[in-house]
Formats: structure tokens, C-alpha cells, sequence
């Protein structure tokens, strides 16, 4: 279809195919990666490429694949959410609470999308800052998990202890998640309407409302996303640890950050997408696999990271400096 | 008039609220051995909220404050300051916190990445070097000056308070009476405009998260003399509480509004709260829950109030 | 204000910038909300409170700044809000053939999957008209449809205008270009200061009654008499080029002259503004104030030494808006200074300056926010006056003020340059550039191509001259 202008350079079509434009930070992502992969297999060798590190690696990434994927719609919007850390510790304490199973898991849903739609109401109808308002509602959020949930402990429901640690075809469970939230995310941003708003609206709300585009609802539906996505991770871990704990959610609210940002996903709304995302979590993922395999002070993770991240947001200029 | 009433800060008005309440209910919190006790330690979370405000009111965030701390309390904790007069390792430690905010500055104003983001990979290097500096295990010889900045007292009056009023002066100075403090709210209201009308936009910023660091830093210096030891997680929760200080005391992100004597009120006032629910018997959860409230609260009142005013 | 199109009939809509009639056409496509009135349509009224109740009642709109996004495709643009209409999801495939097929309509030979940002503006602007027709429609609204556009491009505009009267639809045409409208509409609205003046068929009136009726008093009321002389040379650009800019340029401001650039919409004039401030990187030539080379210094020090911009987009790049009246005038000479020095006083000059500019707010404590948008734009002036710059640039000087504001600012500028101060000023509107300078450039395509004496030119000779290729053909530059 693209015909007489199929001559086109690489360098060409990343500046002025809507698609690539919109994707070119996660090419970047997946550059590295491979170097990654291509570098720790060769160093550490069968350490590395077994299928026990594998299934070890997939069983610890999910949660911040489901986490990150969700941040990736807000930030994809022009929002920002601190809150999914707490969210994760609300839905731990909620899904070990001596309760039923059976109203566990909808009440825990329920929690998590009160929480987006809070979210979603203060930054948009009252223009709360996203950065105050999530930072808020996650200090109210945590200290709610703390209170149903004040210590490590409670007991898992058996269903999610099943689907979180067991194993199907030979390959872990956390993998099968790791797969659908991924294929699921991809779609909607990718194969539907709905993705298409979500770009036009994180790039210029006014306009894509001349478009017709209900902008607020579409803002408003990425915190609940997101909110979503960190329940869910938040059910896996209650599931893999077999047990609830109000403060396993608290890293994973800035590592989400970290892993939609490596993918080239820009915080300034409208560029990026879930497929970087994949690459920036696997980056996150491999570098700790790496430095733990080799024995490197787990010290350098965080030095590595920030750097990184660092890395990764300076490489699209913004106009102008600030938040 | 009422624009002067217009302007104050939402912590004005909380202050004398919660004053009321506490005169009624638990009127020994507001006698003053207990006050003094309250601004001994409301005074590390005070400096480092004043930093802070200059970089919101200049439309930018300092996350890695938290991490600044940390850095600071092991740097002063260090066994290898030993042989050395007490000041150096308290120059050494603002040193390297003023220097952790120049470099928040540098990559922020040259990488033009979000603060946000730069702030919190700054935040994961620092601990990771914090980490390997004591090989995760923090020393204890805070030195007996850095202890009687953070505890001691002049008279009645501690220290760290009249530290805090030091620094306050010196905020409000810079904020209002430097053209610092007018290239900060011009910038962080619309930096398109103040480019153009000459100002030195990328300076300025480099300048108020360089300060923030400095003022980070110095909380950290009075945060742990009050500890007293070397601790790994001192002063995490000290990113939140900043930031709340800062938007009780009527600045958020640019828009001209808050500054040092807002900061102060609002550092008071969250203070003030948490005392006081902890003297009503509400614990660790509650206070999480208030706080969020407090922020949430505060930000929608000033973002009505503007869209109205 | 009343408005009536028939079907099959085109409805130019005219007035000068600020008369209205971009609001008019807003509110008829849901964008904005009408204090009072009606719209019927079909006998029905109509109630307009989202550009998708526009849409569902069959009024489709071209708007002047595009609503279009830069960073999504030609295809996802052109389809963006109305997947709906379609009925069902479109593939890719399925997208891109329709959008293919809907701009080979308008004879465009653009790849659908090409990001609209990285488009000329002539290509965009015929996407945001190929974006418009694709509507079911029975009402189209034209906004300044042709600001952007090449002639060629003009043409099948027009086509397609003719081919919708055709097909029975009902069009509304805004243009500030007279001879389009007498070639293309049936008939003329007249609107000034957001108010109806007449409607006329066009067959029974002539360009100069609908000037007449757009300005509603002789033109040269509005204006300041010109400067009896020029002196020497104030700044000077030989050959000076930014890294942003398609050519060099020369060009001179004499002290107490006025200097107008005129040109068709996106030509280089704001890249030429910015270059000289100083915002962009010189790439060649040299530039000089009051016989000072500042070829080589950056924005901050050029100012130091004299030069003042007026940004186009007040509010984006002009005003702080949560800032006061004293905040927004000092920051200039404020600058000037390091950033530890103290803050000079400047209350009293504050307060004269605002006297002098007639500045309608009760101190200098309001906030701009408060202000109308012709005391804003004074508020800017002041900023300049106030830093005792020497020459002003000054890019689209009364974008959205009304006229009595208007007119007191071309007083100012006027005021400003007796004193033996220079400007050079960019405008859309020729008719301005022709009462307000002394001298006037016409800039195309990043180029300065003509050089005349405002007294005696003509908006038509400086179209012409603007023009890549005027509308009957020949390649005309201006006496």
C-alpha cells in the first residue's frame, strides 16, 4: 500500500511513520535486551540459559510485568501513578483476610477500582497534579492495607496458591500471566478504538475532544487500569508467597515506573506502548538475574538501575525541564 | 484585603483548627516543654521541606531527598571520621548532598528528562553507593557535635529549632528578596515565557535543585543527631512528608503560589497532626490514612480556589 | 447574531481577526457553548454541547488550527472519533485503503500510515479538509481553509467545494481572502466586533462595500500617523541566518520606524522573530544593533543589550498567568541580573508604565489572569518599555484583542518608536501591516522577496507578491 514512498531509509521511516514514531523508544529497548541475552548467555552460559532460571525469572517478573503494563496506559494518557505499590498491598491484605474465598476476589477487584476511579476523578474533573493526587490516595491506600493486614501472615485462597505456583506444560504458571497480560495489553493498545483514543488523548486532550473523543473517561479509564493491573500482581504474589504481606507492593509502584520508562514509553503521554514496556521489565528482570548469577553485591542493582533509567529518559528531549 | 486572605495557606487555617482541637481535648499538648519537643522534631522535616519548595514552586520535584538522607546519616556515622574535628565530616556529608542535588539539577535541566524520573534513578544510585560505602552495615560514631545540633538545647529552645528558623531566613530571603526567588516562580509558572523574557531559565533550575540538596542534606545533618546512630532506611518517609509540607504550605507546581513561611506552617501543621493522633491512640496506619487525606485535601482546595479565583 | 445557510449554497462569512467569526463557526460545531440563541437545523433546534452532538446532527467542520494530532497516522487521524460510523472495527488494511482512496479524492499521494507531524503544513491542512468531507455531513464549515495552502492546492479545494454545492450540502465559508469568496460564495455574512452587520447576496455588492462593512469606519481612524523620518539604523541583518530558517536574510530597522513582514501563513516569520532574539543558533550572516555586532551572543545578553520579543502566543509563551501585573513587567529587567542579586525596586516605574499604557486594573498587584486580553498584551509592551529595550520584535501584536484595544496599542507601538526606538512586527492581517508600518517586507517560504514602502501598497500587491504562484498563474512580484 505505501507504494512510491517504499524507498524510504530506516532513519526515514522511524520519523515519519506514525507507528514507529510513536515506538521508536522501544526499538531501542529491545537493541538492549538482545545485547543483554546475547552477553549473559555468553559469560554465564548453562547458568543462565536453564530452564530452571527460566521458570525462576518468569515466576519473579510477572507481578512487575502486570504492574508496569498498567502503568504503561496511564503514562501512554499524560497521567502518572504512584499508588499501584499500595494497591498490591491492599489486595495482598484483602485476599488473606479470614473471609470466604468467594468474596475475597471480587472485593479485592472492587477496592482496586475504587481506588483508579479516585484517581481518575481528582487529576481530571478536580486537576489534582497526577503526582500529588496518587501520591496521596497511596498513602491512604497503604495505611488501609496496614490496618486489615498489620504484620506478614493470613492465608492464601487456595485457587490463586494453584494458579500463581503451579506449573502447565512444563512451564510455570507465572509465565501463562506474563503471556496473557502482555497479548491482552498489546491488543488493546494496538487492535482496538480504544488504543487509538488512549494515543490521542495522551497527546493532546483539547484536540482529540474537537475529535469527539471523550477525553476525560479515557484519562480517567487508564487509573483504573492501572489500578486493575496492580491488583491482579497483587494477587499472584499473594498466591506465590502463599501468604499476605502489607508492604510487597511498596517497590513495585516505582519499579513500574522504571519499566514502562526503559520501554521508551514517555511520561509525557502519547508515545510508547505496551510492547516497549516487555523489553524495559525483561531488562529490569535480567539485570538483577545477571548480577545475582554472577555474583556480582546486589549494592549494583541500584546504582545499575538508576542509571538506566536515567539513561533511558534522556534519550527524547523534551522541550522544556521540569516534572 | 481579601486577596492577602486569598493568599495564605491552606496550613494557616489547619494550624488554628487543629490548635482549637487540641486546646479542648488535650490541652497539656499544647504546653510548652511538649511544644519544644514537637519543634525539635519538626525541625530536620522542616529544612528539608524548604528545600523542596523551591524546587516545586520551580515546577520540578526532588524524589531522591529521601535517599539524600540516608547518605548524609551514613557518611556521619562513618568509623572513618574519627581522627578528624567533627566539622569535617558534617562539611564532607553537606558537601555530598549539595552535590547530589547539583547533579539532580544537571541531568534535569541538560537531559530535559522528567524530574521525576531523574530524581528517582538518583535515588537508586545514592542508595546503591550508600549500600557499598558501608558494606550495608552503618557505623555508629555520630560525633557529639552533630548529636547536640540534632538534640541539644539553648535554654529552653532546641537547637535544631533555632537551626531551622536559620535556615527558614535564609529561604525566605532567597524566595523573596533574590532575583532567584522571582526567576523561580516566573520559571516554574511558564518557562516558554521566562525564556523569552531573558531569563536564565536552565540556571535557575539547576539553582533551586541544587539548594534543595543543600537543604535535604542539612535536615539529614539534624535528623541524625536526633537518631544517633547510622541507619540504613533513615529518612524514607521523609520524600512524603516533605512534599505534603509543601503543598499544606500552598505550593504546587509552579503557579506562583507558597514559599518559606507557607513551608513552615505546613511542616508545623503536619507535624502537629501526627503528634496529635498519635497522643489520641491512632497508630502507623491512621497517620498513613490522615496524611494522604491532608495532601488530597489540600491540593483540591487550592486547585478550586484557583479555577474559581 | 443570526446566520443562514441553504442547501447547495456557499455562505462566506467575513470581518476582521477578532470580529467573531471563528467563535461563530466554534460554537456551530460544539466546540464552544452559546450564552443565548438558537440553532435550528431542518426545523430543528439544536442543542450543541460536544463537537460529537455537532457531528450526530450532520455539521462536519474544517477547523483553522487543526484538530488534527501530530504524533498519530494520516489514517488514524482521519478516522479518529468516528470508527463508529463505519459500523464495525476496521483492520489495518481496511484503513488504510479508505484513507487512500479518501485522499486520492483531494489528489493527495500521501502514505497513510505517515505521522501528520511530520507533514508540511500545506499537506496537513489538506488532510484536516480531506478529514472534514469524510464526514456524513449535510453542513460543512470552511475555517480559513486556504491560509496554508499553495495555489495548485487551492484549486482542488475549490473543485471540491463546487462538488459539494452540488450535492446539495450547505457551506460555510470563512476566509480574510475577498476575491475567493466573489469567486466561490453565494453570500456574504458580514460580522465586526462579534456582531451581525449584514448579509448580502454576493452578486449585489463589491469587495469595497464588504471592506466597508468589515471595518465600519474609514481604516485610517485606526491608525497613527506615520514617521515623518527615519534615522539611522538601528538593527541590521546581512545575510543573518538560524539554524531553524530556509534562507538568509537581509534586513534594516531605522530608529523611529515601524518595519511590517508580511506573508501567507508558516512562512519563516516566526523562525526569522526567533533567529534574531536569539533563540536559535546563528547558522551565517551577521546582525547588528545600533551598530553593536551581537552576530554571536545568545538570547539573554541580546536582550541585556536592547532587543524585545513579543511572542505570538500570549498565553503559552508571553504571560505567567498565576503571576501579577509587577511579576509579569519586571521580569525582563529582573533578568538582567544574576540570579543572587537582590531585587531592585521598581514599584514606581511599575506604576508608571501602567499609567502610561493606560492599563485597566485597579493595581499592580492583579493578577493577568484577571486582565482582558488587549490589557495583556499591554502588560507584555510594558514588560519591554519597562527594560528600556531599543528594538522590539513583535509577533502578531493584536491576535484576540477587540478594537479599542487594537488601536491602543498601535498607538503605543507608534509612541514607542517616536522615541527613538525601532520595531519589527509580524501580522496576518495586511490590512494592519499596511496602517501600522513604515515600511513593509513580504516573506515566502523562509525568503524576504519584497521590500516596499507601506504608504501606497495594496493588500493585493502584497498577496501577489506573498503568493508561491498568484492565482491567475504568472509568477508576479509586487511594484
Amino acid at each position: 500500500m505505501i507504494g512510491k514512498e517504499s524507498h524510504r531509509s530506516i532513519a526515514q521511516r522511524l520519523q515519519q511513520d506514525a507507528f514507529w514514531f510513536r515506538q521508536r523508544g522501544a526499538l531501542l529497548s529491545f537493541m538492549i535486551l538482545g545485547l543483554m541475552l546475547l552477553f549473559l548467555s555468553l559469560f554465564l552460559g548453562e547458568r543462565f540459559v536453564s530452564t530452571t532460571n527460566i521458570a525462576n525469572l518468569a515466576g519473579q517478573l510477572a507481578p512487575l510485568f502486570l504492574v508496569s503494563l498498567g502503568q504503561t496506559f496511564v503514562l501512554l494518557g499524560a497521567g502518572f501513578d504512584l499508588s499501584v505499590g499500595a494497591v498490591i498491598s491492599l489486595t495482598t491484605a484483602i485476599l488473606t483476610l479470614d473471609f470466604p474465598d468467594v468474596f475475597k476476589l471480587p472485593l479485592a477487584i472492587a477496592a482496586a477500582v475504587t481506588v483508579g476511579l479516585v484517581n481518575g476523578v481528582g487529576c481530571v474533573y478536580l486537576r489534582v497534579h497526577p503526582i500529588i493526587m496518587t501520591l496521596a490516595t497511596s498513602s491512604i491506600v497503604q495505611g488501609v492495607a496496614l490496618i486489615l493486614l498489620p504484620t506478614p501472615g493470613g492465608i492464601a485462597p487456595q485457587v490463586l496458591v494453584t494458579a500463581a505456583s503451579g506449573t502447565l506444560f512444563g512451564l510455570p504458571a507465572g509465565f501463562y500471566w506474563i503471556i496473557a497480560a502482555a497479548a491482552l495489553s498489546i491488543w488493546v493498545v494496538h487492535g482496538t478504538k480504544y488504543g487509538v483514543r488512549l494515543y490521542a488523548t495522551g497527546e493532546n486532550p483539547q484536540s482529540a475532544w474537537i475529535n469527539g473523543i471523550n477525553a476525560p473517561s479515557i484519562r480517567i479509564s487508564t487509573y483504573v487500569i492501572s489500578a486493575m493491573c496492580a491488583a491482579i500482581a497483587g494477587a499472584y504474589l499473594t498466591g506465590r508467597l502463599a501468604s499476605g504481606d502489607p508492604n510487597v507492593g511498596i517497590a513495585l509502584g516505582l519499579d513500574s515506573i522504571l519499566g514502562a520508562a526503559l520501554g521508551g514509553t514517555l511520561l509525557s503521554g502519547g508515545v510508547g506502548g505496551p510492547i516497549g514496556t516487555i523489553a524495559g521489565v525483561l531488562i529490569i528482570g535480567l539485570l538483577n538475574n545477571g548480577l545475582n548469577l554472577a555474583n556480582i553485591s546486589p549494592y549494583y542493582q541500584f546504582v545499575f538501575k538508576g542509571a538506566m533509567l536515567i539513561a533511558a529518559v534522556s534519550l527524547f528531549r523534551r522541550k522544556e525541564a521540569g516534572l | 484585603m481579601t486577596r492577602s486572605l486569598r493568599n495564605l495557606p491552606p496550613a494557616f487555617w489547619g494550624l488554628i483548627a487543629v490548635g482549637v482541637l487540641a486546646a479542648f481535648t488535650q490541652p497539656q499538648f499544647l504546653s510548652l516543654p511538649f511544644l519544644m519537643i514537637l519543634l525539635r522534631q519538626a525541625a530536620s522535616i522542616g529544612i528539608v521541606a524548604l528545600g523542596q519548595t523551591f524546587v516545586v514552586a520551580n515546577r520540578s520535584l526532588d524524589l531522591s531527598v529521601g535517599a539524600n538522607i540516608a547518605f548524609v546519616n551514613l557518611i556521619l556515622a562513618h568509623a572513618m571520621w574519627s581522627g578528624y574535628h567533627p566539622f569535617v565530616a558534617i562539611v564532607v556529608a553537606l558537601a555530598a548532598g549539595t552535590f547530589i542535588g547539583f547533579a539532580n539539577g544537571v541531568l534535569v535541566t541538560k537531559l530535559r528528562a522528567s524530574a521525576v524520573v531523574v530524581t528517582l534513578g538518583t535515588a537508586a544510585i545514592i542508595t546503591g553507593i550508600g549500600f557499598l560505602y558501608t558494606g550495608g552495615a552503618p557505623g555508629s560514631s555520630i560525633s557529639d557535635l552533630v548529636k547536640w545540633l540534632g538534640r541539644g538545647r539553648v535554654g529552653i529552645v532546641p537547637v535544631a529549632g533555632l537551626v531551622w528558623l536559620g535556615f527558614a531566613i535564609a529561604a525566605f530571603i532567597i524566595m523573596r528578596r533574590l532575583a532567584l526567588g522571582r526567576f523561580i516562580y516566573a520559571a516554574g509558572d511558564n518557562p516558554f515565557a521566562a525564556l523569552f523574557s531573558g531569563l536564565p531559565v536552565d540556571r535557575t533550575l539547576l539553582a533551586s535543585h541544587t539548594l534543595c540538596g543543600f537543604f535535604a542534606a542539612s535536615g539529614g545533618v539534624l535528623l541524625s543527631g536526633l537518631i544517633g546512630v547510622g541507619s540504613i532506611n533513615l529518612g524514607a518517609d521523609y520524600v512524603l512528608s516533605s512534599i505534603t509540607a509543601v503543598i499544606l504550605g500552598g505550593a504546587v507546581f509552579g503557579g506562583g503560589a507558597g514559599g518559606a513561611v507557607g513551608t513552615v506552617l505546613g511542616t508545623a501543621l503536619l507535624v502537629t497532626v501526627l503528634n496529635l493522633l498519635t497522643v489520641f491512640g491512632v497508630g502507623e496506619p491512621g497517620k498513613l490514612i490522615m496524611q494522604g487525606l491532608v495532601i488530597a485535601a489540600a491540593a483540591i482546595i487550592y486547585q478550586q480556589g484557583r479555577r474559581n479565583g | 447574531m443570526q446566520l443562514t445557510g441553504l442547501p447547495g449554497m456557499c455562505h462566506a462569512v467575513v470581518g476582521e481577526n477578532g470580529a467573531g467569526k471563528s467563535t461563530l463557526m466554534k460554537i456551530l460545531s460544539g466546540v464552544v457553548r452559546p450564552d443565548r440563541g438558537r440553532i435550528v437545523k431542518d426545523g430543528e433546534d439544536l442543542k450543541l454541547h460536544h463537537p460529537l452532538d455537532a457531528r450526530h446532527a450532520g455539521i462536519s467542520t474544517i477547523f483553522q488550527e487543526f484538530s488534527l494530532l501530530p504524533n498519530l497516522s494520516v489514517a488514524e487521524n482521519l478516522f479518529l472519533g468516528r470508527e463508529g460510523d463505519i459500523g464495525h472495527a476496521m483492520t489495518r488494511a481496511e484503513l488504510a485503503q479508505r484513507s487512500e482512496q479518501a485522499l486520492s479524492e483531494l489528489e493527495l499521494n500521501i502514505a497513510p500510515d505517515r505521522r501528520v507531524g511530520s507533514l508540511g503544513v500545506g499537506q496537513q491542512q489538506m488532510v484536516e479538509i480531506t478529514k472534514g468531507v469524510l464526514a456524513d455531513a449535510s453542513v460543512f464549515i470552511f475555517d480559513e481553509p486556504t491560509a496554508a495552502l499553495a495555489s495548485h492546492e487551492v484549486d482542488v479545494l475549490f473543485a471540491l467545494i463546487e462538488r459539494l454545492k452540488d450535492e446539495g450540502k450547505t457551506i460555510f465559508y470563512v476566509s480574510h481572502r475577498l476575491a475567493e469568496i466573489f469567486t466561490l460564495c453565494d453570500d456574504i455574512t458580514i460580522m465586526k466586533d462579534g456582531e451581525f452587520v449584514r448579509c448580502v447576496p454576493t452578486a449585489l455588492t463589491n469587495e469595497d462595500e464588504v471592506i466597508e462593512g468589515m471595518v465600519g469606519r474609514p481604516i485610517a481612524e485606526l491608525f497613527e500617523a506615520r514617521a515623518a523620518s527615519i534615522g539611522p539604523v538601528l538593527l541590521e541583518a546581512k545575510g543573518y541566518q538560524g539554524q531553524a530558517m530556509k534562507r538568509p536574510v537581509d534586513l534594516t530597522v531605522g530608529t523611529g520606524e515601524i518595519v511590517g513582514v508580511a506573508g501567507l501563513e508558516a512562512q519563516g516569520q516566526q523562525e526569522l522573530m526567533r533567529a534574531l532574539a536569539g533563540f536559535d543558533q546563528r547558522r551565517g550572516g551577521s546582525l547588528t544593533l545600533q551598530g553593536k555586532d551581537i552576530s554571536d551572543i545568545e538570547a539573554r545578553k541580546r536582550i541585556a543589550a536592547g532587543i524585545g520579543l513579543v511572542p505570538e502566543s500570549r498565553k503559552d509563551d508571553g504571560l505567567f498567568l498565576s503571576l501579577d501585573i509587577a511579576d509579569n513587567m519586571q521580569s525582563a529587567q529582573v533578568a538582567r541580573g544574576g540570579l543572587f542579586a537582590l531585587t531592585p525596586s521598581l514599584g514606581e516605574l511599575t506604576r508608571d508604565i501602567m499609567t502610561r499604557l493606560a492599563v485597566k486594573a485597579p493595581d499592580a498587584r492583579t493578577p493577568v489572569s484577571d486582565l482582558s486580553g488587549g490589557n495583556q498584551q499591554k502588560v507584555v509592551l510594558g514588560r519591554w518599555l519597562l527594560a528600556g529595550a531599543h528594538v522590539l520584535l513583535c509577533e502578531e501584536p493584536t491576535r484576540g484583542v477587540d478594537i479599542g484595544a487594537k488601536r491602543e496599542i498601535y498607538r503605543q507601538l507608534r509612541a514607542f518608536a517616536q522615541q527613538g526606538n525601532g520595531i519589527l512586527v509580524t501580522s496576518r492581517e495586511l490590512t494592519e501591516l499596511i496602517g501600522l508600518c513604515d515600511r513593509l517586507l513580504v516573506i515566502r517560504d523562509g525568503g524576504i522577496v519584497s521590500d516596499v514602502p507601506a504608504e501606497g501598497a495594496t493588500e493585493d500587491s502584497l498577496l501577489r507578491a506573498a503568493l508561491p504562484t498568484s492565482l491567475d498563474g504568472g509568477q508576479t512580484e509586487a511594484a
